[in-house]
């Protein structure tokens, strides 16, 4: 992070350095947002959830402990506003459905992954996050792993199992023809 | 890519696509794809997966790009909050000098009060109206839940805590005791537990239900900010008369918008509230009637009245001192839904006479089924995987009480006719329900080869795992491989069997924790180097229908691995 260490960063952020967390924002907003896709599975609502995650991180910098990497709070920030929304919806029945709904009808891009984002919207989390944090995160499972906290051998089998999975939600979604 | 050695295949095509696959795995699987038109079309639809997912990421650009920039301009409007309130080491050492002078003044006043109390010492105190359960439980067949407090952290309970209203003032003096049914008993112990954040900050998990809930580092997890909860998952419905909880007690602190909730269903969509202290609905569960309370090692008892759950789930957004949640130990105390009166646990009946199988060294004791000298005796046909290491486990290096290893063929165990491997498809459940790597049922799926796939990987530390037979059956071996692809030594192998699910009585079969570090006892076996004969343990014809692994880390790392568990027995109905 240039000539800065990132607890050098954190630090100018406690001060209320704005342009200091602009450097943390470009830096982690992929992984937020791949972290909310994973538990989300929907890219309207990852987008809203990340960018509350990265507004609060800099609200709540101060409760980082010295010496805590940003990473993993931020992504345990994300994780929870997720849940939180989840949790949400469920009391509120019906308002997911709703949304989903309304999102189908919009226009398509010119590009359409509708099949393929409905399909990882099927994904069990557990293999969903992380497909997202392989896909945002440059391909690398060592980071996936420093992020799950699991082995890189961990993210190989349980990317494996992510991709079969999805194969078979696409295959079942009619009309899709990889 | 329907038919089943395909199916198999498709683990492994999995790993080849994303270049995990070691290089003779991967010759295995292009020879299989030579010949296989479906495989084949299996990897490239894999591999073209692989360049959409790739191709929908990038796509994504311009919206990330957006999302940086209005969460900037959020930032720009905002102000970083108010600094971690939990005080650093100089101010620890303040306190702690504080606290010690309070200490011993409440040590004299304890002395004091306890001169005049002496009489009741040990005598459990009546139970108030509020102390007892809603249930129509006769007076006489009630008795005080013996909870085991922790040791107190500090003395007396403030009148105010500072940010918190509508404190409850304090007792005074001790709880009285909370009457319950006498074949009540603390349903949560070692059940699993999930949450909202399922990384802690701090600690594990399972610690909620590991029956320590002392509050020195170590001994609690702390879940992050915001509005969490955790739900212990009892396993069975049961009559639930009390839930204690102890949140952090290390210090004077009160939890907020703290909701406790039972469930028969896992949505909790049946949900009875049993505690509420949200008096602002913050948490969206409803106003909260009941108050805010400090943390002592007491730990706060809820009346249960009786609810029929299987769940229980308890939330909280901070505390007076930050906005993190913590918890040292939840107690449920219930009782199985379906019992009036519970029996007293079933001691593990030994084997009928002559249903014991023998060792190699005595089978020459077989007699006929129908004769006096009891059932004809077999050998167990143990199928064994490939060998995948041979010679001296040279890697294996200062393990105390390490059994010398052999690489000879294990001599064939003797059963009575008619044992066979009753785990196998068996469902299995355990203390990591989301493994590492692979699925638990993995466990019992027949497959006990050391190959990528095959294998489940647990967490870290102590973990379990246990395989219900679906009914009591006499056992007679338990053979387990762990990780046989190299040279390995598990820690802390306990195998036990038990007729109940919640082991409250049960027979140990091995045990080479020799330092009592599960908690189980301590173990006399010696520790073992695992290989692809796996582990026989005798099972001596025990009565049970589940079995339990116990395990905490290897010679290699902290994790826990099981590529097959075989039980060997027959069930009772059949004789």
């Amino acid at each position: 992070m240039d000539e800065r260490t990132e607890a050098q960063v954190i630090a100018a952020c406690r001060a209320g350095d704005r342009d200091a967390y602009a450097r943390l924002v470009r830096k982690y907003s992929r992984g937020v947002f791949a972290v909310c896709m994973g538990i989300l599975g929907n890219v309207d609502d990852a987008e809203d959830m990340a960018q509350d995650a990265l507004v609060r991180g800099f609200t709540r910098i101060r409760l980082l402990r010295d010496g805590e990497q940003f990473k993993p709070w931020i992504f345990r920030i994300a994780r929870n506003l997720c849940i939180d929304l989840l949790r949400r919806r469920r009391i509120g029945r019906g308002a997911l459905e709703k949304h989903q709904e309304e999102a189908e009808r919009r226009d398509l891009p010119a590009e359409d992954y509708t099949f393929l984002e409905r399909a990882i919207g099927r994904l069990p989390e557990k293999y969903r996050l992380p497909l997202m944090l392989y896909y945002f995160g440059g391909k690398s499972t060592e980071a996936v792993a420093e992020a799950l906290g699991i082995s890189p051998a961990g993210v190989c089998s349980r990317l494996s199992r992510a991709r079969q999975r999805l194969r078979t939600i696409l295959e079942e979604q009619r009309g899709y023809d990889a | 890519m329907r038919n089943e050695a395909c199916k198999k295949m498709q683990d492994r095509i999995a790993l080849w696509v994303q270049g995990d696959l070691s290089a003779g795995a991967a010759e295995a699987v292009r020879a299989h794809m030579e010949g296989c038109a479906a495989c084949r079309a299996y990897a490239e639809a894999l591999r073209t997966d692989d360049r959409i997912l790739e191709a929908w990421a990038a796509s994504l650009g311009d919206r990330l790009e957006s999302l940086q920039r209005a969460a900037l301009d959020e930032v720009a409007r905002s102000q970083p909050g108010p600094m971690r309130s939990r005080p650093d080491a100089e101010q620890w050492v303040l306190r702690g000098i504080a606290a010690a002078a309070v200490l011993v003044i409440g040590i004299l006043v304890a002395q004091v009060w306890w001169q005049g109390q002496g009489a009741e010492e040990g005598l459990p105190s009546p139970a108030g109206p509020s102390g007892t359960p809603a249930h129509t439980e006769p007076q006489g067949g009630l008795l005080p839940l013996p909870i085991k407090l922790p040791v107190a952290m500090f003395p007396g309970t403030p009148r105010d805590l500072p940010g918190v209203p509508d404190l409850e003032p304090p007792r005074g003096k001790d709880r009285p005791a909370f009457r319950a049914p006498a074949d009540v008993w603390n349903v949560a112990l070692h059940k699993p537990v999930t949450s909202s954040d399922p990384v802690p900050i701090m600690g594990r998990l399972d610690m909620v239900t590991d029956g320590d809930k002392e509050a020195s580092e170590g001994h609690y997890v702390e879940l992050g900010p915001m509005l969490q909860h955790v739900t212990i998952d009892l396993g069975d419905v049961y009559e639930l008369f009390a839930i204690v909880v102890w949140h952090y007690h290390k210090e004077p602190r009160a939890y907020f918008d703290v909701i406790v909730q039972a469930a028969k269903s896992a949505d909790f969509a049946d949900a009875v509230v049993l505690f509420n202290n949200d008096r602002d609905n913050s948490a969206g569960w409803g106003l909260g009637d009941d108050r805010h309370y400090v943390e002592t090692n007491e730990g706060r008892l809820i009346d249960a009245k009786g609810v029929r759950a299987r769940y229980v789930r308890l939330y909280s957004n901070g505390n007076n001192d930050n906005e993190l949640n913590h918890y040292c130990e939840v107690e449920v105390y219930g009782r199985p839904a379906v019992a009036s009166p519970m029996p007293t646990p079933k001691p593990v009946p030994p084997p009928a006479e002559g249903a014991r199988p023998k060792n190699p060294a005595d089978a020459e004791t077989t007699g006929d089924e129908q004769g006096t000298q009891g059932p004809t005796l077999k050998p167990l046909d143990i199928q064994l995987p490939e060998q995948r290491w041979r010679g001296t486990p040279e890697s294996i290096k200062g393990i105390p009480r390490l059994e010398p290893y052999s690489e000879k063929k294990r001599p064939p165990f003797l059963a009575p006719a008619g044992a066979r491997n009753l785990a196998l498809g068996k469902p299995v459940t355990g203390t990591d329900l989301q493994p590492v790597l692979g699925e638990l049922e993995q466990i019992t799926d027949g497959d006990k080869e050391a190959l990528d796939g095959s294998l489940v990987e647990l967490g870290p530390f102590a973990q379990h795992v246990t395989i219900d037979l679906g009914e009591v059956c006499e056992l007679y071996a338990v053979v387990m491989w762990h990780f046989h692809h190299q040279q390995r030594v598990y820690f802390d192998v306990i195998v036990q069997a038990s007729q109940d699910p919640d082991f409250v009585e049960m027979e140990t079969l091995f045990n080479n924790d020799h330092d009592n570090s599960l908690g189980l006892g301590v173990g006399k076996d010696r520790h073992y180097v695992d290989d692809w004969q796996g582990r026989l343990v005798d099972a001596k014809g025990v009565h049970a229908r589940y079995v339990r692994l116990h395990s905490q880390g290897n010679s290699h790392n902290d994790l826990n691995h099981y590529t097959e568990v075989e039980v060997w027995g027959r069930p009772l109905t059949q004789d």
